[in-house]
């Protein structure tokens, strides 16, 4: 305004108010709608080359916002499970880290950091004992109730393993003074060995080498089977060998039976030679006997 | 006008409605031929629209939008005679010592106005072209002398010699009248 006293010589109010007056002259209506429309089709028509509209591609915009959002989202998920399953519970750590802490309270100068990498160690070597064992260590587990007591040994493979009084005998009780052999093989059997499971078909080759088999089975927490206890079952082989050998010759033939006896009686198994050449009297009672062992049969 | 480049169609409307009388009638008050006025008042605004993207501000739009209507009256001399006015070469014109000063303390004046009217428009018509641009210029737009010169592309003295002209002999012949 610093030029007001000068417009004032070229401003005059007088013929200001009189041009006024003179007139307000205006272009036609059609003249006014056909540039208004002319402005819209050129708003319309181009596209805005000075800056960018973001109400035209708001769309594109919040589609890229919401991908970014649940990209972040599922990374931060999945990382989360996997320190879940990578690491253990932190309640469980506090003791350790407590017992760290108070073992390193005396440095001032330790730095958080250091802290962190204690519990780190301190979650890892807790991680190393969630860890299963390895093979020999499970070894070593298995192997370890045969120091147990015999009590507590046999109480936990009762799932396992039948009692032999419940075991079914293998083979029919043959007339009515079976029961000697049935309560003389109760009294030598074994009381319950891993190779009882053993399938009836392959049975006799079990049967005579029971305490290898039960040696050379796998430890039963391999097979998903509580550990059987070792040391009870390692009794003398050849009790349960002369008792199988019994059973098996019942069903021999005659000949073949007194073979097998006179075996037992050359290897000087006398209790076992009478035994079954009395089973065998009361099998064929009137079969002939060979001579060395006509003696043996009689009472 | 920043708006309407960067797309807002309803800004293009409200300087239209704000504009468009003054520049109407400071085209046809300078060519006094409405038919052609309406023309040359369609082709400043089409030139407008068409220079919307490119529009900077350097100065006051309504500066820009005349400078706009005044080349475009040039061009319209030209296309008609081949040459401009003379009043548009004459850039120093006479003597103002002998304009009368200012009026403003005149009781009578809002009295008189109506019936000077149109007389009025009889001595703006008779004004150079230059010196009628100036003085248009200023009513129609209030533009100040400073802003006279950039939409006229003159220097400041030459748009005040005009202005002080146009308005000199207009407050000579409104006495005159009385």
């Amino acid at each position: 305004m610093s030029e007001t006293p000068q417009n004032d010589l070229e401003r005059d109010a007088m013929l200001t108010a009189i041009y006024r007056t003179a007139g307000q002259d205006a272009p036609p209506v059609a003249l006014d709608a056909a540039i208004l429309a002319a402005a819209r089709r050129e708003v319309g028509a181009r596209p805005h080359p000075a800056g960018f509209s973001f109400g035209g591609s708001w769309r594109t915009s919040l589609s890229i916002a919401a991908v970014l959002v649940l990209s972040v989202s599922l990374v931060t998920l999945m990382r989360e499970e996997a320190s879940k399953l990578t690491a253990p519970p932190r309640a469980d750590v506090p003791a350790v880290k407590t017992k760290l802490k108070s073992s390193v309270a005396s440095d001032d100068n330790a730095a958080p950091d250091a802290v962190d990498l204690r519990d780190s160690k301190v979650a890892a070597s807790t991680e190393r004992q969630r860890q299963p064992a390895p093979l020999d260590a499970q070894r070593e587990i298995v192997q370890a109730p045969a120091a147990a007591p015999p009590g507590k040994a046999a109480a936990k493979p009762a799932r396992a393993v039948e009692p032999a009084a419940d075991r079914p005998i293998p083979f029919p009780a043959i007339g009515a003074s079976s029961g000697a052999l049935t309560e003389n093989k109760t009294q030598i059997v074994p009381a319950a060995t891993p190779a009882d499971r053993v399938d009836p078909a392959s049975r006799g080759q079990a049967d005579y080498a029971p305490a290898k088999q039960a040696a050379e089975s796998p430890p039963a927490s391999v097979a998903g089977v509580p550990p059987a206890p070792a040391a009870p079952q390692a009794k003398p082989a050849s009790p349960a060998v002369t008792t199988s050998k019994l059973e098996r010759a019942v069903d021999l033939p005659p000949e073949k039976w007194l073979e097998r006896i006179e075996e037992l009686r050359k290897q000087g198994k006398f209790e076992e030679v009478r035994a079954s050449l009395a089973d065998f009297r009361k099998r064929y009672p009137d079969y002939r006997l060979p001579d060395s062992l006509r003696d043996w049969a009689k009472p | 006008m920043e708006r309407y480049r960067d797309g807002d169609a309803g800004a293009f409307d409200v300087l239209y409605g704000r504009h468009k009388g003054g520049v109407f009638r400071y085209l046809a008050r300078q060519c006094g031929n409405r038919g052609i006025a309406e023309e040359l008042f369609q082709d400043v605004w089409m030139n407008l629209i068409r220079a919307r993207a490119a529009y900077t501000v350097q100065a006051k739009f309504t500066t820009y939008l005349y400078r706009l209507a005044h080349n475009r009256l040039i061009d319209h001399y030209r296309s008609q005679s081949g040459k401009l006015p003379a009043s548009f070469d004459d850039d120093d014109g006479p003597s103002l010592d002998n304009v009368a000063a200012a009026r403003t303390d005149d009781p009578a004046i809002s009295a008189e106005v109506r019936q000077q009217a149109q007389r009025m428009l009889q001595l703006i018509e008779n004004l150079p072209a230059a010196q009628r641009e100036a003085f248009l210029l200023q009513q129609e737009s209030d533009m100040s002398i400073e802003e006279i010169a950039q939409a006229t592309g003159v220097n400041r003295e030459t748009a005040k010699s005009r202005l002080r002209y146009a308005i000199a002999k207009l407050r000579e012949g409104v006495q005159q009248l009385d």
